[in-house]
């Protein structure tokens, strides 16, 4: 075992090619003995035979080739081959001819264009940023805001029929010469107010159903109409007969009962 | 042989310059360059095919391709081992495509699998087969231990030579041709009548 061993390691000299006539010697010697180096040496040779065979072949091969000529054809070759190439380089793809570097600052400028465009128009559209949020929406059925404006228009109408009893007391408790006096205090104007008022009252009236009310409403206009009207060269008898109207009308009476009755709604 | 003489002349510089002068056009360095290198590209595609007008044609090819690529060789590459990776590439596409009766060769199957014929049926057609099959093996072997199985057995370089030109020692040369040995008389086993 130890000298089939030491002959692997001739193997391989001889195999290097650097084995010495010593050593093939006691190669020789060992494999005379040993049948399994003798055939791991056949085999080798065999291999080697073949690879020896298949030079041998390859130089009959290379022989007969003209080397010359073959680097020359090879050369023509690969120039009219490039030639043919170049062409369809020159007729490059038009996005090719798009990459080129000299249209790479222009594509640059589109994307940097496309990209601010594209962040503005998102903070734009964005809540909360530029756009206020929308505020909660809050619904009600419309016969809630029916009753509630009716309400607001009671109050309304109340309010108006208040200030117009005070008004109306104050000219017909006026003795006639007073009342003279109260035409050049503000008294036509609060007509003039109260009418403007009346006014603005009348959708409400008109819309609910206060037919009362929209009638004393009406008298008192006509009322505040010619009260609109006092000035200075109205005569104590023209008052006189104001007052009277409003006492034949029981205006005030009117004007106490609808209250009380709106009073009661509200 | 002097046949051989132009494989074992190369210098790298010579190479690398030459290289440089082909991207930039030169014709001439192109046709050097073809010169120093068709020998080599022969060997392998004539061990390939054993077919001299087959191992032309791909030696042909191997260097209209790498004319056509050079621009994407990049400096302080190994120009040769670039080459014979080209040619060997090309060699296997174009056995595929006109040799695929014999296929089975080159397919993935296990050299033992192959059909092999028996040894006792003596003559030129053995020989003939025996060298078949030791092309096929040697394809088989790992890419160093087949470049230095190359070298040695078809280029008849010598060991010295083989580490000067792939730039290692002599004892990476020495123990790799071992294992080239030892893996082929492995792989041809059933061929050499082995048992064990």
């Amino acid at each position: 075992m130890s000298d089939c061993q030491k002959n692997q390691e001739r193997l391989s000299a001889f195999l290097g090619g650097e084995i010495t006539d010593d050593a093939e010697a006691r190669m020789k010697e060992h494999l005379e003995r040993c049948p399994e180096c003798r055939k791991d040496m056949d085999d080798i040779q065999r291999i080697m035979a073949g690879a020896e065979a298949l030079h041998k072949d390859i130089e009959k091969a290379m022989d007969t080739v003209d080397w010359e000529a073959l680097a020359r054809g090879i050369t023509e070759a690969a120039l009219a081959r490039n030639e043919k190439a170049s062409p369809e380089s020159k007729a490059a793809p038009f996005w090719k001819v798009l990459f080129e570097p000299k249209w790479r600052p222009v594509f640059a400028g589109v994307l940097a264009g496309i990209l601010l465009g594209s962040v503005t128009t998102f903070l734009l559209l964005k809540p909360g940023l530029f756009r206020p949020t929308s505020r909660p929406v809050y619904s009600a059925s419309s016969d809630f805001i029916d009753r509630v404006e009716l309400q607001l228009a009671k109050r309304e109408t109340l309010d108006y029929l208040e200030k117009s009893q005070y008004l109306i007391l104050d000219f017909v408790q006026s003795p006639p010469g007073r009342a003279r006096l109260l035409s050049q205090d503000p008294a036509a104007q609060r007509a003039r107010d109260m009418l403007s008022r009346k006014r603005y009252i009348n959708q409400h009236l008109d819309k609910m159903q206060m037919a009362k009310a929209r009638d004393i409403c009406n008298q008192i206009e006509l009322l505040f109409l010619e009260l609109s009207q006092i000035s200075d060269e109205i005569s104590a008898e023209e008052i006189g007969k104001i007052q009277k109207f409003i006492d034949q009308k029981q205006i005030l009476l009117k004007i106490q009962l609808i209250k009380k009755e709106l009073e009661s709604e509200v | 042989m002097d046949l051989m003489e132009g494989i074992k002349a190369i210098n790298h510089d010579d190479t690398r310059a030459l290289v440089q002068r082909v991207k930039e056009g030169d014709r001439e360095a192109f046709m050097t360059l073809t010169r120093m290198y068709q020998k080599k590209v022969f060997v392998l595609t004539y061990s390939f095919f054993r077919n001299k007008e087959d191992a032309l044609d791909l030696v042909q090819e191997t260097f209209l391709r790498i004319y056509l690529k050079i621009d994407t060789f990049q400096k302080g590459r190994n120009f040769e081992g670039w080459l014979l990776q080209v040619a060997k590439n090309l060699c296997i596409d174009y056995y595929r495509k006109h040799y695929s009766r014999r296929r089975e060769l080159v397919g993935e199957k296990p050299v033992d699998e192959l059909d092999i014929p028996d040894r006792r049926e003596q003559g030129a057609q053995e020989a003939r087969d025996f060298k078949d099959i030791l092309t096929r093996c040697v394809d088989r072997l790992a890419e160093r231990q087949r470049t230095i199985f190359i070298m040695r057995h078809y280029n008849q370089l010598k060991n010295e030579e083989i580490a000067q030109a792939l730039d290692i020692s002599l004892g990476t040369v020495k123990s790799l041709h071992f294992k080239a040995i030892r893996n082929l008389r492995s792989l041809l086993r059933p061929y050499l009548g082995c048992e064990g």
